[in-house]
């Protein structure tokens, strides 16, 4: 009676231990680091210090730019990518010859690799021979080359730039999945009462297709919020510290400092303010399967 | 991630291989302790190559391996980007090679870590020490125990590179101080096509990563002594030195000797604007000349840095190899680094590579003698030294001067600022 009771336990067990392991584990282990004065260089004097490391890090002007930073990379970023995704859904969903070659095609941005994308990026917005600089001079909306990313005025936006292009395929893939499950039945209830083409897509279109917006919004935060690759390939955080985002910070703080503890206090500031957004993730799954059942 | 999925593969690997042996009782003791004097000794190198496909290394290990049958190394490469902390934790986790490549820089936290053996007792006995450039065995103990924990094995020296027939055409000779380096490079600033925009400039400027280096060539010159450390405490931040540190940034600022793109300046920006003519000179070291003569012949030529107030400094690079504490073999791990830094060794290395010699026999050769590149490396050694080598040097390279230089470029901070900031960065604890 009993090892039947305990049977389902068995068969989740798996599932269990891996998870502890590979999620449980890491996430602990960052906080334990984040109360330790834990540098790489130093691990014979590791000790505990409690909050000392979360204190430091509010009173670092530089955290506190990368905060700032990481709002307009995240913000900026997003939006964009979610606009220009939401166009080319629109334009996608539309029958046209060669469609979908089209479609397979937009994902190239999306599956190259972050480090590929920024130094291909880089040479292209090079202040002496970059193809950007070359291409704005010849159309004459540029008067001389510009060095994107050697000023801290038109870096940080540069940078933005280049995720936008790398998100871009994700938001329009997703969105043009969303947009194929809207009946096609609506639009034409829509044409018989009159409705002009603009007016179902505020009424139709955009409504229904809100769901997908917002869970594909909301997962594409977390992940520009957590991406390294792209500034620290193009800029390194600089010049100054124009370009450096929380994540970016992070990552330098433990590479090249070797200060652990910092660091893991750094990681889990970044974790509380994209525990939020989780939540809000959670609670709008929560309600799109209360509304399924 | 490849890696991660060749470890993961590798542990379970490990986990089954256990529970085989467990399962058939085959758990033996018996292979352990039969350190007889017949006994193979097995050693395992560590190195980083700039060039992975150059065989040089592999075949010195080869060779080292046929002539010393009693050791047998084996080598292995890792990435440069990487070296420094998979080093680290290897020495933390107890799984450290035996011996490694290494820099000077690096000493500190390893020390801090009792993961390097001291080699003076070794050093004691071997017949190669009075033949290392002599300057070098002080530029290398840097610890406050004063022990020797690495074998000098190659060295480069910063100078600068320039064109001489860019030189030529602006009447131009070479600078022997600052001063008269900010003339030159101001000819060198020009408009060649005629378009009415600047398309040469005199210097190619390193803002971005390790631009400290030649950095240091401007400001230290400055400094009494050339002294950048004292007792642990930063002392390069001197009135003189900060008016040494505005010309550098003038450079930028005011005289626009250097291209717009200066602050994002790295090693490859900084090539290519000298390789494609943009700049004039630039300033790197030994490892470039190969490059540079395959682009221009005989029309690239170099010079030591030149002179401040107070003399001459230059930035040494440096790789030497050291044997880990954790060890179980250091003789023998001493015998393959000190084979390393012998006349032979060093000479097929540096011949390959390019790098500086510090075997003064092999300085002496002809092919070196012969070379305007290795001469201006001979002439920038005497005045060529390390940065301080501390725990915090780290971040002060890596992310503390780029940043505050990119700002003081762009005239965020003034340069006074930069100073006092890049001066404490360095006196962190």
């Amino acid at each position: 009676m009993k090892s039947k009771r305990l049977y389902p336990y068995y068969l989740v067990a798996p599932a269990v231990i891996f998870m502890l392991v590979i999620v449980a584990y890491p996430i602990l282990n960052s906080f334990y680091m984040s109360m330790m004065d834990y540098k790489l260089f130093k691990m014979s004097s590791t000790h505990f210090v409690g909050l000392q490391n979360y204190i430091a890090v509010l009173q670092d002007p530089v955290f506190r730019q990368s905060l700032w930073n990481t709002l307009w990379w995240v913000g900026l970023g997003v939006f964009l990518q979610f606009f220009f995704g939401l166009i080319l859904a629109l334009l996608l969903n539309e029958k046209f010859r060669g469609r979908g070659i089209v479609r397979a095609l937009i994902l190239v941005p999306w599956v190259t690799p972050g480090i590929l994308i920024g130094l291909m990026w880089t040479w292209m917005y090079d202040g002496n021979y970059g193809v950007i600089n070359d291409v704005l001079v010849k159309l004459h909306l540029l008067d001389q080359y510009v060095p994107w990313l050697a000023q801290s005025n038109t870096a940080l936006l540069a940078v933005i730039v280049t995720i936008v292009w790398q998100g871009i395929p994700f938001f329009a893939i997703m969105l043009l999945a969303g947009l194929q499950t809207i009946p096609k039945e609506l639009y034409e209830a829509a044409e018989v009462d009159g409705a002009s083409s603009w007016q179902s897509f505020w009424m139709i279109t955009l409504p229904m297709l809100m769901p997908t917006i917002f869970v594909t919004t909301l997962l594409r935060i977390i992940w520009v919020a957590n991406s390294v690759d792209v500034i620290f390939a193009m800029t390194g955080g600089g010049p100054g510290y124009s370009t450096l985002t929380l994540s970016v910070y992070t990552f330098v703080k433990a590479r090249t400092a070797l200060d652990f503890g910092y660091a893991s206090t750094m990681s889990i500031y970044l974790t509380m303010i994209l525990s939020v957004v989780l939540f809000a993730y959670l609670y709008q799954i929560k309600k799109k399967e209360a509304r399924l059942r | 991630m490849n890696n991660l999925a060749r470890k993961m593969v590798a542990i379970i690997l490990a986990v089954c291989l256990a529970a085989t042996f467990a399962l058939t009782g085959c758990g033996s003791n018996q292979s352990a302790d039969t350190s007889g004097k017949d006994q193979v000794v097995k050693l395992k190198h560590w190195v980083w190559l700039d060039d992975p496909k150059d065989p040089t290394m592999a075949n010195l290990v080869q060779e080292f391996n046929s002539t010393h049958p009693n050791i047998q190394v084996e080598l292995e490469v890792i990435p440069w980007g990487d070296f420094r902390t998979r080093l680290l934790t290897a020495a933390a986790s107890g799984d450290a090679p035996d011996t490694a490549c290494f820099k000077l820089t690096w000493v500190p936290e390893f020390v801090g870590n009792q993961a390097l053996e001291p080699l003076d007792p070794y050093l004691k006995n071997w017949q190669g020490k009075a033949d290392i450039q002599d300057n070098l065995w002080d530029v290398f103990t840097v610890t406050d125990d004063k022990q020797m924990y690495v074998m000098p094995w190659i060295v480069q020296a910063l100078y600068v590179y320039y064109r001489p027939s860019l030189f030529q055409e602006a009447g131009v000779e070479i600078p022997k101080t600052w001063d008269e380096f900010l003339t030159v490079a101001q000819k060198l600033t020009k408009d060649r096509n005629g378009d009415g925009k600047i398309d040469q400039y005199g210097f190619g400027m390193r803002g971005a990563r390790y631009g400290h280096e030649p950095w240091g060539s401007f400001v230290f010159a400055s400094v009494e002594g050339n002294k950048i450390m004292e007792n642990g405490k930063a002392v390069f931040n001197t009135p003189a030195a900060r008016q040494a540190n505005d010309f550098f940034l003038d450079l930028y600022r005011k005289y626009k000797v250097v291209p717009p793109t200066a602050p994002a300046d790295g090693f490859a920006e900084i090539v290519n604007n000298f390789k494609s003519g943009r700049t004039a000179m630039i300033v790197h070291h030994i490892r470039s000349y190969k490059d540079m003569e395959k682009q221009f012949g005989d029309d690239v030529s170099a010079f030591p840095v030149p002179a401040g107030p107070n003399g001459r400094w230059t930035s040494l690079g440096d790789t030497e190899n050291v044997v880990f504490s954790s060890s179980k073999q250091k003789e023998a791990a001493f015998t393959f680094i000190s084979w390393l830094a012998e006349k032979d060794q060093i000479d097929k290395w540096c011949r390959a590579s390019g790098d500086v010699p510090v075997a003064k026999s092999v300085q002496a050769l002809d092919f070196y003698q012969n070379n305007r590149f290795m001469q201006a490396s001979f002439e920038s050694l005497p005045f060529a030294h390390v940065y301080p080598v501390t725990t915090a040097m780290g971040e002060w390279i890596e992310s503390v001067w780029p940043a505050v230089t990119q700002q003081a470029l762009q005239g965020q901070i003034t340069g006074d600022d930069m100073m006092n900031q890049l001066e404490a960065a360095m006196n962190k604890k």
